[in-house]
Formats: structure tokens, C-alpha cells, sequence
């Protein structure tokens, strides 16, 4: 498939993705309907930075949402401070986002495999404790949002239709971006240092740059995704930063599918799906979502990515 | 004062007893089995519900306390059976989520069974009062028998380990898998024993914590993350790492939570030092588990892997 072709798939994979909450919302006559789509558009776009490091780079973070919650308090305490333009909370978001990624990414590469994983979870528990204990920004029990996000006088963030547009808008944007780093040579090199860590090193590759400058970068992403989402909820709480909410994300990218570059979104939908059906069943739906996530591992190893690719046999797959 | 300090410290060494009784499981079943157990925590959390139960039918805390360790070896044994072994082929990822779907169905479960409102499984009675020691100490009674209890579970565990045949197959397994296989041991029964020796540390360690914490969903996950700072500062597989990390973990967390607070105070406000030491005393054992993998990746007392 030609690189032409690629990029108008992707773009037409992820329209059709945006266009689902709007035709919902209509066919139900019920605006309230965009918010849980703004939610998977949200958890896609935080998915998708993990499954780049994850799929691409073969580093299993468990403290992913991390980025989520500095994304998110960052965002809320500008705007409580009536700093709410866009152009002024993006570059900060980005900025803290890296910085906490850098800090964090300089301590677990140097480990990998297991160790990856535990120091993954228990630095992010630095974080989470940081916001518990910070009795100032509402610790336990969280902090209201009380501006959303300005960007023009034409643009009302308070109106349903106007928000999912924003919503959509960054978070097509930043996927692109995602996908745009897995296919440029810098996602090759990554690819190679996950696949033979000694033979890119041979070819004369920096490997712990190379998985640093992508670590870093997949906390900028998923920081945006924090961003998000202290505008769609108003409100920010450590919760967002808890390692449930980290192995909520590993789920969301297994089930769409790892190192799939559309696994993420399908995952992120069907998740939030998932997750409001069950809850609308039962207040214990975790008791029949465990169970569910334990079989998909063990027997549906392709996620919905593998699933949907063989339906259309696009070979979309990019490893 | 200075009382007060030795409390503390006693107080450090009882959390370090649990945390090891817990790491240790966690680290034997890395160590042979190369499988990363997220739902260690959920069988600590079973020690402590089954003995609430057993307490309300047998009326004896003693019993309820062996009964429950027994109850999760079993659940640990038909976990390894029915699951856990399909995994072990598996990569690290998988292991993780399938143990986190197993974390969402025990927290659940409980929730259903027992509510979730905490259980404060009271003190067992002649056990409730004061032991004074040495230089005028005062320390609960039912506390020092933990440590005590604690303490002879792992030297137990250490003849175990250092001393029987069993013990002799668990060190060459985590030294070396593929060969201990190859020279005909009977893999899969040495696994499961491991796997449901590791459930039974936890169960015990989460039944007699019950009295101390409050018995409530969710209360494996603070322990778990405690335990696998434990497991990786004292060096994946390692016991006697495990052991010398849960000391240091248990004294550091139990004095930061004491006395930082008053220690910040000597140098900045007492609204700074009010608002900053909670915050810095639960994050303590976080940055030096981070300031020591900075040093040392390893952990401190690494096992020498052949493999």
C-alpha cells in the first residue's frame, strides 16, 4: 500500500470513529449521548501513546496514567487561575507532562523485563501520592474545574456539539501524531531496538535514547489526553493517576489490539462500551469484566485490530 | 522521646514482618517461575476476610488464623491449576493482566460476600493489653506476637529452603530452570508447591494483619505495591534480599509517617512542614526505591542468575 493510500486510511479509520458519537447523539435526540463518546476519544488518544511504547517499543509501563493526571491538574490549576487559553495550556501540559516522563523515563530504562514493570507502577505511585497529599489542590478528594479551555470568541466550550468538535478535533490530531512517529524512521529504530536491542546497538543506534526520546514523547501524548479530559469532567482528582486507571490502559490497548496502529481507538470504544453496558446491568460489573479480560488474553491474543483486519483483509497491520 | 522511638521502631519491624511475609512469596514465584503475581495482594486480602469468617464459626482466633492460611493455600493451589499454569509460557504482559482481571474478581467478590464497609476483626482477648520491656517500653501484646510469629515463619522458611530437598529444588529452579527440567524433576508439581507456598505466606500475613488494619476490599493493592518495592529493591528472586528490604522498607515507612513531620518543623514553618511531611513520608519509600535502582538496578542483594 502506498504511503498515500496509508494516510488516507488512517484519516478515514478515524473520521469514522468521530462520526459515531454525533450519529448517535442525533439518532437518540440526545446531546448528553457525546460525553461517553468524548471519553473513548480520550482514553484512544492515551491508549495510543502507550501502544506506541508498549506495541513499538516493547516497554510494558504500569504507571501510564500518570500523564493522565499531570495533564489533568495541570490543566485544572490554570484554569482556576483564569489562565485558559489554548495556547497557553497546551505548551504547559506538554512541557509537565515531559518533564515527569523524562524523570521517570531516566530511572526505568535503565532496568528492563519485570523490573520495568514494578518500577512503572511504583514511581507513578510517587505521583499519586503528590496529589493525595496535596491538601491545597483538594488531595482525596479532588478539585473542580471551573473554566474549560478557551480558543476563539466564536467558540463556546460550555455548548455539547462545539465541545465534542474540540474534543475530536485534538484528539484525531494527536493520534495522527502517534502514528505519524510509529512510521517515520525514529518508530523503525524503535521497532528494531525492541526487536534486537544488541544488533541496533551494533548498527551503531543509541537504544536508551532512542527508547527515552519515545517514552518521553508517549507522556506528551497522553498528557494531551490529560488535558482532555479535565475539560470534559471539570474536575481532577487523583483517581485519574491510581494504577487501576494504568491497568485500565494496558487493557484498553490489549483489547484492540498491540502494535496495531488502530488497535488503540477499537480498543478505547469498545472498553467504554463495555463499561457502560456492564455498569448499566450491574454496580459489580468488575466481577464480570474480570473474567471477560482474563479470557481475551488467553484465547483472543490479536485484540479487535487482528479481528477487524482479517474481516476487510487490509493488512493494515504494520508489523 | 526516646521511648516513643523504640515504639516506632518496634512498630517498623512488625510492618517489615509482614511486608517479607508477603515479598517473599512474591519473589520465590518470579524467582522460579519468571511469573509477575498482581494478585498476591488479593490473597493477602483472602487471609485476612477467611479469618473474619472463621473467627465468627470456630470462635477461636488462633484457629481462624491457621485455618485461613490453610483455605488460601488451597485457593492458591486451584489457582495454579486452573490458570496460572497456562501463563507461565506466556509473556510478562499477559501475566499482568490476567492477574489484574483476577484482582477485579476477588475485590468484587468480596465486596459481594462481606459488603464493603471495612471489618475491624477486633484483638483476640488476653491479647489486647500492654507487654512492658526493657527500658520502660510499653508495646501492645498482640503486636509483639506478630513479629514473634513472623520471625519464626521465615526461619522456617529459611531450613525450608536452605535445608530440605524441596527447599534444594526451589534455589536450583530459580537458579536455573531449563536445566533443573532437564535432570527430570517434576516441574509442574515443584511450581504449583511454590505458587501455593507463596498464597500461604500471604494468607497467613493477611489474617494476622487483620486486628492491625481494618479488613476491606482493595486492602491487597497498597500491600502489593509496598511488597513489589520490597521484591525490587532487595533483588527480584532474592529472599534474603526480600527480607533485608522489608526491614528497610517497614523502618523507613513507619518512622517517615512518625516523625518527619516534626523533623521538617525544626527547619521550616510549621504550616510547610504540616503540609509537605505526610506528603513526603508516603512518597519516602517510593524515592528510595528509585534513589537505590539509580545506583544499583539490580537491587541490593541480586541473585546470580544462570540461565
Amino acid at each position: 500500500m502506498s504511503v498515500a493510500s496509508r494516510h488516507i486510511e488512517s484519516v478515514a479509520v478515524l473520521l469514522a470513529m468521530v462520526a459515531i458519537g454525533p450519529i448517535v447523539a442525533i439518532v437518540s435526540g440526545d446531546a448528553y449521548q457525546l460525553a461517553m463518546f468524548e471519553r473513548a476519544l480520550i482514553y484512544a488518544v492515551a491508549a495510543a501513546s502507550l501502544n506506541m511504547i508498549l506495541g513499538y517499543g516493547g516497554m510494558v509501563s504500569f504507571g501510564h496514567a500518570v500523564y493522565l493526571g499531570v495533564g489533568c491538574y495541570v490543566t485544572g490549576i490554570l484554569a482556576n487561575e483564569d489562565i485558559t487559553q489554548l495556547w497557553i495550556q497546551l505548551p504547559v501540559v506538554i512541557a509537565a507532562s515531559m518533564a515527569v516522563a523524562l524523570f521517570i523515563g531516566l530511572i526505568v530504562l535503565r532496568t528492563s523485563g519485570v523490573y520495568f514493570i514494578m518500577i512503572t507502577l511504583a514511581l507513578a505511585q510517587i505521583f499519586f501520592y503528590l496529589a493525595v497529599s496535596s491538601s491545597y489542590f483538594g488531595g482525596d478528594d479532588g478539585m473542580m474545574i471551573y473554566e474549560r479551555t478557551t480558543l476563539a470568541r466564536a467558540y463556546d466550550p460550555f455548548d455539547s456539539w462545539q465541545f465534542y468538535i474540540f474534543c475530536a478535533v485534538v484528539a484525531v490530531l494527536s493520534i495522527l501524531f502517534v502514528n505519524h512517529v510509529i512510521r517515520s524512521d525514529f518508530g523503525r529504530r524503535l521497532v528494531a531496538c525492541r526487536e534486537n536491542p544488541k544488533r541496533a546497538t551494533a548498527l551503531g543506534y543509541n537504544v536508551f535514547a532512542i527508547r527515552l526520546v519515545s517514552f518521553v514523547l508517549a507522556g506528551a501524548v497522553c498528557g494531551v489526553a490529560g488535558f482532555l479530559l479535565a475539560n470534559q469532567t471539570e474536575f481532577a482528582t487523583p483517581g485519574y493517576a491510581s494504577w487501576q486507571r494504568s491497568g485500565e490502559l494496558l487493557v484498553i490497548v490489549i483489547l484492540g489490539g498491540v502494535g496495531t496502529r488502530f488497535g488503540p481507538v477499537y480498543g478505547a470504544f469498545a472498553f467504554i462500551l463495555l463499561e457502560t453496558v456492564l455498569a448499566g446491568y450491574t454496580n459489580h460489573w468488575p466481577i464480570l469484566f474480570g473474567p471477560f479480560l482474563i479470557l481475551v488474553v488467553l484465547f483472543f491474543h490479536q485484540g479487535l485490530a487482528g479481528f477487524v483486519d482479517r474481516i476487510f483483509k487490509t493488512g493494515a497491520r504494520a508489523r | 522521646m526516646a521511648s516513643l522511638i523504640a515504639e516506632q521502631l518496634l512498630n517498623g519491624i512488625q510492618l517489615g514482618i509482614l511486608l517479607f511475609l508477603i515479598a517473599a512469596g512474591l519473589t520465590l514465584i518470579f524467582g522460579v517461575m519468571d511469573f509477575i503475581n498482581l494478585s498476591h495482594g488479593s490473597l493477602f486480602m483472602m487471609g485476612a476476610y477467611f479469618s473474619v469468617l472463621f473467627q465468627g464459626l470456630t470462635g477461636s482466633f488462633f484457629f481462624a488464623v491457621g485455618l485461613s492460611a490453610i483455605a488460601v493455600f488451597g485457593l492458591g493451589l486451584l489457582l495454579e491449576f486452573l490458570l496460572v499454569r497456562r501463563l507461565y509460557a506466556r509473556s510478562h504482559l499477559d501475566h499482568v493482566l490476567v492477574t489484574y482481571g483476577l484482582i477485579l474478581i476477588a475485590n468484587e467478590s468480596v465486596i459481594l460476600i462481606w459488603g464493603s464497609v471495612p471489618i475491624f476483626s477486633g484483638v483476640p482477648e488476653g491479647l489486647s493489653g500492654q507487654v512492658p520491656l526493657p527500658f520502660g517500653i510499653d508495646y501492645p501484646a498482640y503486636r509483639l506476637l506478630v513479629i514473634a510469629v513472623g520471625a519464626l515463619v521465615g526461619l522456617g522458611l529459611f531450613l525450608l529452603i536452605q535445608k530440605t530437598r524441596i527447599g534444594m529444588l526451589v534455589r536450583a529452579g530459580a537458579t536455573n530452570r531449563t536445566m533443573v527440567s532437564i535432570l527430570g524433576v517434576n516441574i509442574s508439581l515443584l511450581y504449583a508447591v511454590v505458587f501455593a507456598l507463596g498464597a500461604l505466606l500471604a494468607g497467613l500475613a493477611g489474617a494476622m494483619a487483620g486486628p492491625i488494619l481494618s479488613v476491606q476490599p482493595g486492602m491487597g493493592e497498597t500491600v502489593l505495591i509496598l511488597s513489589f518495592v520490597v521484591v525490587v529493591i532487595g533483588g527480584l528472586g532474592s529472599i534474603r534480599g526480600a527480607l533485608l528490604a522489608a526491614m528497610i522498607v517497614g523502618l523507613i515507612d513507619t518512622m517517615g509517617r512518625a516523625f518527619l513531620r516534626d523533623l521538617l518543623s525544626l527547619f521550616f514553618s510549621p504550616q510547610i512542614a504540616g503540609e509537605a511531611g505526610p506528603a513526603l513520608a508516603s512518597m519516602l519509600v517510593y524515592i528510595l526505591m528509585a534513589l537505590i535502582l539509580f545506583f544499583r538496578p539490580e537491587g541490593l542483594l541480586p541473585l546470580q542468575k544462570r540461565s
